[in-house]
């Protein structure tokens, strides 16, 4: 085990700072809109985040200025310390909202929001300014895009080293040689999606009854929520707010697309729509929402809840939609699932947000590239078993080109699935040792390892301070897809133990 | 020694008034539907479901007008009574209920909670509707009357001279890092 040296602390350092100064930027956004409505006591909390975070960053970056370039080991170490510094200096204006219970709480929903999760602990949300609303959904939306990428978008100028934060950020897929030019793009798909999409949901909105103003915010916020899969909205009562199958029907659009990953994002882009239909990705979202459509319907049919056809279906199809791509959107209220919907619909809910959606997406979960893959092993297996011995048995799949099933693909997706299934079991047995049900436990903590934020009524600002700082780290990890956090853990020990 | 049977006249007659009047009161029970709070209907939905419910909170965001009807959102939560904005401390999450009712009598709230207002404080009564077919399976209340009990009132807030401080300290220390981030950068060589 190699000792880091100065140089290399040095060099996190430097570039932490540099993400750090991205984090102050992105704060001038909900800054302008305090302004903008005259909210003087929220522009000072933004005004001292600003500087806190333009003190920090620069401050790293002078102190630790440096030229080198980034190696894969410093790259997983950045994003992990990043996004710990962004938590914490991006809590500020929350903590002083005074919506906040405690600072750990306001670093729970900042997590929860970089990392696209959307569960929350603010308080009194209803009464929350606009100012702080815009931090929640500009948070989750670049938190959607990878703080990082936004940093390589901005403040990066094509290092090499850039790849190895990009891919540190549970991203790997390169729409162009170089890195800075594949986040530029996946900001440009995202920017368009944005402009589209918060159209079509304020006119809806205004359709609906809201006065022009709150219609323009609440299309953009919940556009922020659903394309980056985060699932923040502006009210206590999420999109169940709109009592609107049209409105429902453009969040589905809109977190579906976000679910997507940004390299199928780019072929649709170019016009190659056959990869669609012949996505592995695609093709196993497709399988795994059929089959947990039907144990979430037997669920509901059992409870009996909703005799009629059309509203069975609108409700089943939005809440597993919003749970299968780790969105988070909801039109019941969270302790209805226990109450109306019972058991066996919750499970099928859990399970859709086990798998999660498309990797290098906004998605969480185990994503279905890997149950694809695990698929496509389980039927090479029983092909070989029933083929000659002589016979070469190859399995092949597609995703954006095609390829050979290859023993290092299988070795890598298995230990990131492992990885997954033993933090939801842990998340699930802190849960149940804190003395909730085992089904609101395994809901809750699956939903937050998964980066999913559908609530049950498990979280609340009262829950115990483990809890509420397990659930914190675990969709931290969860986020990150743990090789940046193990490589941070691996730091560590080197520091210490090294040679 | 003889003892006439009208003696127990008194005690019959005023048993005989008292189950009248409590027959009267339970009647005007029947006619005024039980105050309920979000948390009863949300988590007792099916005993509840169907029923004649009086229900109080504070008008929040906006109403949501839809042809002669309305949509309005209750809150009955702490913040009912003042707002974080105004001052409250943090005691919980929001809850409250979805309220559809005739726009004419949603127009009787003039104002809405949010950052700059605690919300008018109403009570409607109607029917619960644990998962109305007609409005895609909402649980919501089916309010026919909307009462004003408490209207709503302006929040001032003004910037606490702690945070001003606070700003003022960290602008010396911005600038500082800035200047000293540009020289470093200057001064090492490209």
């Amino acid at each position: 085990m190699i000792r880091p040296r100065r140089a290399d602390h040095a060099l996190v350092a430097a570039y932490t700072g540099r993400v750090i100064v991205g984090v102050g930027l992105l704060m001038c956004i909900p800054l302008v809109t305090a302004l903008l409505f005259a909210e003087w006591d929220v522009a000072v909390d933004f005004a001292v985040g600003i500087l806190a975070s333009s003190a920090i960053g620069l401050g790293l970056q002078t102190l630790f200025h440096t030229r080198h370039e980034l190696r894969r080991r410093h790259g997983l170490v950045v994003v992990s310390v990043a996004w710990l510094v962004a938590t914490a200096v991006g809590a500020i204006p929350f903590w002083l909202s005074g919506h906040m219970g405690s600072v750990i709480d306001a670093s729970f929903d900042v997590m929860s929001g970089l990392t696209t999760t959307g569960l929350y602990l603010i308080q009194d949300l209803d009464h929350v300014s606009n100012g702080l609303n815009m931090w929640r959904h500009v948070l989750t939306f670049a938190g959607g895009l990878g703080i990082v990428v936004i940093a390589l978008t901005f403040l990066f100028r094509g290092t090499v080293g850039a790849y190895q934060l990009y891919v540190g950020e549970g991203k790997d897929e390169r729409l162009f040689p170089n890195v800075v030019h594949t986040a530029r793009a996946i900001g440009s798909v995202s920017l368009t999606w944005l402009a589209v999409g918060t159209t079509v949901l304020a006119v809806i909105a205004f359709a609906l009854g809201q006065p022009p103003a709150r219609a323009v915010l609440h299309g953009l916020w919940l556009f922020m929520g659903g394309f980056s899969t985060g699932g923040f909205a502006p009210q206590s009562y999420n999109t169940f707010w709109y009592h609107s199958a049209a409105f429902e029907a453009a969040c589905v659009a809109i977190f579906v697309a976000g679910s997507l990953n940004f390299a199928l994002h780019w072929a649709l882009w170019r016009g190659e729509r056959a990869e669609i239909r012949r996505n592995i990705e695609v093709i196993s979202f497709a399988v795994t929402f059929s089959v947990f459509f039907a144990v979430v319907s037997a669920g509901l049919a059992q409870s009996g809840i909703y005799p009629d056809a059309a509203v069975f279906f609108r409700k089943a199809f939005y809440l597993l939609a919003s749970a299968h791509t780790t969105t988070g959107f909801g039109t019941i209220y969270s302790r209805t699932l226990v109450v109306q919907w019972g058991p066996v619909a919750m499970m099928g809910i859990i399970a859709a947000m086990v798998i999660g959606a498309s990797t290098c997406s906004t998605a969480g979960g185990i994503k279905g590239f890997r149950v694809g893959v695990i698929t496509k092993v389980f039927l090479e297996d029983i092909r070989r078993m029933v083929s000659p011995d002589s016979a070469i048995v190859t399995e092949r799949f597609h995703h954006i080109r095609d390829y050979v099933l290859q023993e290092e693909t299988v070795r890598s997706v298995l230990t990131i699935t492992i990885a997954y299934l033993t933090m939801y079991a842990l998340m699930t047995l802190i849960g149940v040792m804190n003395g909730y049900p085992m089904v609101e436990a395994a809901f809750e903590g699956v939903s937050a390892a998964s980066n999913t934020g559908l609530s049950c009524g498990v979280l609340t600002p009262a829950m115990p301070a483990s809890m509420r700082i397990a659930y914190t780290v675990a969709m931290w990890l969860g986020r990150v897809e743990f090789l940046s956090v193990f490589a941070l853990v691996g730091w560590g020990i080197a520091t210490v133990r090294g040679r | 020694m003889y003892r006439s049977p009208m003696r127990h006249l008194p005690i019959a007659l005023f048993t005989i008034m008292a189950v009248l009047a409590l027959g009267d009161s339970s009647a005007l029970c029947a006619a005024a539907p039980p105050l309920v709070s979000s948390t009863e209907l949300v988590e007792e939905a099916d005993y509840w479901d169907g029923r004649e419910v009086t229900f109080e909170g504070e008008a929040i965001g906006d109403v949501m007008v839809r042809g002669s009807d309305a949509w309005l959102h209750l809150n009955d939560d702490a913040y009912a009574e003042l707002p974080i904005p105004a001052g409250a401390r943090p005691q919980g999450y929001n809850s409250g209920h979805a309220v559809f009712l005739p726009a004419a009598e949603a127009r009787k709230v003039t104002v809405f909670g949010s950052y700059r207002a605690r919300g008018d404080i109403v009570r409607v009564t109607g029917t619960f509707k644990a998962a109305d077919p007609e409005h895609g399976g909402d649980m919501h209340i089916a309010a026919t009357t909307l009462e004003l009990l408490e209207p709503g009132f302006p929040i001032e807030r003004t910037v606490p001279r702690w945070k001003l401080l606070l700003l003022a300290s960290l602008v010396p220390v911005a600038g500082a890092s800035y200047v000293a981030f540009r020289n470093r950068a200057s001064a090492l060589p490209r």
